[in-house]
């Protein structure tokens, strides 16, 4: 559930880092913070143990992790 | 969250496949779980939105003593309630005006006065104020099924995001669940108890399966800034980026300190005639105006929502005193355009009168859909109670929540009508009122259902809101003089299709009360007992009905 929100929400961040106007990555990446979240949910419940599900989020969480370190910096006023 | 231990208990209904639980079993878990967890107020959600579809209909019923003016131009319309703002609150900051259109015969005014916002309804054809009884018409319903009440407004959100996003994951459970979606579409097994009530749960959830996922995701875009707003605090981490950012989203304009020099403001047609000229076949639904009356007054004119899907704004602002455009916004970006359809979609301000029964009546199954859904969870347990007269606390409790959710809940927002109707015009916090009623209304129904045995319950409540909606129109028939007879005579559609409308509910709900009472289990002998499989049957072939176009009388 939590790591759930987590994981959607580090995809809302990363979509940040998507070229174009900031405020487009900002749209992008919270209207797509909810499928992330479905999905999140369903694969947690799909796999056999809490190992498992939580592996799972690591690995997707990684990359997005890592886009937000390198490539996300807030819009210079 | 404690649902994967609750999967394990819940679990151990009969699988058919003896081996661990394959993933469909685990879907089907989950399923259950999201849905139970946050059904009744899902349900709620469901049914105050629902009604919110004719919010501005239910506005004006709500009002019965407003006869305005119908067929103004906007131009005038708005030119007529300037001059009167500039009477009676001369150096207010801002003005609000929402324009009459099709759907609203008053323009809804709001304005800073002395003692902070105040707002009013007004004749479009005079520019006066019109005195109308103290209530927030149908916003009550629309506010409360995205923030709840007496809950701080943010929290109520939060709330009813939990909830949405909790729908969402149902829906894409059920689906999985579901794999003969289409098969079993065309089966429906009458009078089968538990059977009859998955089914009618299934066909009710397929039929309208697009508009649920639609309507509950976009939903989730409506709030979404709310709900996740991690990477908009990346991108813009001050307020005052922020607040440039969702400005993107809509048509307002920050008040501003008055310059200090007096200047007459130009007279508010003139720019809404400008703007509609800019437009060519736009009609405008709004103006703000701000600083009235000095020299640096400003004036919004934002187009209509009926006439776009999206509901992103398209604007001009102009110089009050010159009349110069200074601004002038048609559109938006690829994504933010995305966005304004998906909340287009939610809101419906867009579709016409056909469209608009459709919403309607697809957001009445989903209504049902959720209902089904949660007496199955009583029905599908009760068989396989220890003892069915006696069930456990966790089982009494889901029982009685549901009775108080869904037949409570009728008897509460019909009491509500009632009491804008009744509670004496003068009262003091009068709107208030009409509200804490609707709570208190909803309260004795939950205390009823406790004290009550189950099928009792539900039928005397049933029965309760049948009354209820029957006998509104036939008070409004005698006690007012805009009674079902007159407004059908005068073609007064608002009037007479809400009094319509109430008749066609008590029948629906009549139904499901005949059915509930009338139905003998005959099922199995050892289940005779159990109240909420005959109710399961009866409701499941009454909730049918509402699928079909027989409510729109």
């Amino acid at each position: 559930m939590f790591g759930g929100y987590g994981l959607a929400s580090l995809a809302a961040v990363a979509a940040t880092a998507l070229p174009g106007p900031p405020s487009e990555g900002v749209l992008i990446g919270m209207m797509l913070s909810f499928v992330v979240y479905t999905c999140a949910v369903i694969w947690v419940f799909a796999v056999r143990s809490a190992w498992r599900a939580w592996a799972g989020l690591l690995i997707a969480a990684l990359p997005l992790a890592l886009v937000i370190w390198t490539l996300v910096t807030p819009v210079k006023p | 969250m404690s649902t994967p231990s609750a999967t394990r208990e819940a679990s151990s209904k009969p699988s058919k496949a003896p081996r661990a639980p394959g993933i469909r079993q685990t879907m089907s878990d989950v399923h259950t779980w999201t849905g139970l967890l946050v059904g009744w107020l899902l349900f709620a959600m469901f049914l105050t939105g629902t009604v919110s579809f004719f919010r501005d209909e239910l506005s004006q019923w709500m009002r019965p003593e407003v006869h305005a003016s119908t067929g103004v131009d906007p131009a005038d319309a708005a030119n007529r309630v300037g001059d009167t703002l500039q009477r009676i609150s001369p150096n207010s900051p801002v003005w609000y005006i929402g324009l009459p259109d099709a759907r609203s015969n008053t323009a809804q005014v709001t304005w800073r006065g002395a003692k902070g916002f105040e707002n009013g309804v007004f004749d479009p054809g005079t520019g006066e104020r019109l005195e109308a009884r103290a209530t927030r018409g149908a916003d009550f319903f629309y506010a409360f099924h995205f923030q709840f009440h007496y809950l701080p407004v943010i929290w109520g959100r939060i709330l009813a995001g939990i909830c949405a996003m909790f729908m969402l994951i149902a829906i894409v459970t059920g689906v999985i669940v579901h794999k003969k979606i289409f098969v079993d579409f065309f089966t429906f097994r009458w009078g089968k108890g538990q059977r009859s009530w998955l089914d009618a749960h299934n066909v009710l959830s397929v039929f309208g399966l697009p508009f649920y996922a639609m309507i509950t995701y976009t939903g989730l875009v409506t709030l979404m800034a709310l709900y996740v707003p991690w990477g908009m605090q990346a991108q813009y981490p001050t307020q005052a980026d922020r607040a440039r950012f969702n400005g993107e989203f809509s048509a307002f304009m920050p008040m501003a300190k008055p310059a200090g020099e007096a200047a007459p403001l130009l007279p508010l047609a003139t720019f809404v005639r400008a703007a509609e000229q800019h437009w060519q076949d736009g009609r405008a639904g709004r103006v703000q105006v701000i600083n009235a009356g000095d020299t640096s007054a400003r004036v919004l004119v934002a187009r209509r929502d009926a006439q776009q899907i999206s509901n992103n704004p398209s604007y001009q602002i102009f110089n009050g005193v010159t009349g110069a455009v200074l601004r002038t916004v048609d559109g938006v970006r690829p994504a933010a355009e995305t966005r304004g359809v998906l909340y287009g979609l939610h809101i419906g301000r867009f579709a016409d009168d056909t469209l608009r029964w459709l919403y309607f009546l697809c957001s009445l199954g989903g209504t049902a859909m959720v209902g089904t859904g949660l007496v199955m969870w009583t029905v599908k347990r009760r068989s396989k109670l220890p003892d069915p007269t006696r069930p456990h606390i966790g089982f009494r409790l889901v029982e009685r929540l549901n009775i108080t959710s869904i037949a409570g809940l009728t008897i509460a927002m019909t009491g509500m009508l009632w009491l804008n109707r009744l509670l004496p015009l003068g009262m003091a916090e009068r709107a208030e009122w009409e509200i804490n009623g609707f709570f208190i209304i909803w309260g004795v129904t939950l205390l009823h259902a406790i004290v009550r045995p189950a099928k009792r319950a539900w039928l005397e409540q049933l029965w309760a809101g049948v009354a209820l909606l029957a006998l509104l129109p036939v008070f409004n028939l005698l006690a007012t003089s805009r009674g079902l007879i007159d407004s059908l005579r005068n073609g007064d559609w608002v009037f007479a299709g809400v009094d319509l409308m109430l008749l066609a509910l008590a029948a629906l709900l009549a139904d499901i009360a005949r059915r509930t009472a009338r139905h003998r289990p005959r099922v199995k002998p050892a289940k005779r007992t159990a109240a909420a499989v005959s109710k399961a049957t009866a409701t499941a072939t009454s909730t049918m009905s509402t699928g079909e176009p027989r409510t729109e009388a």
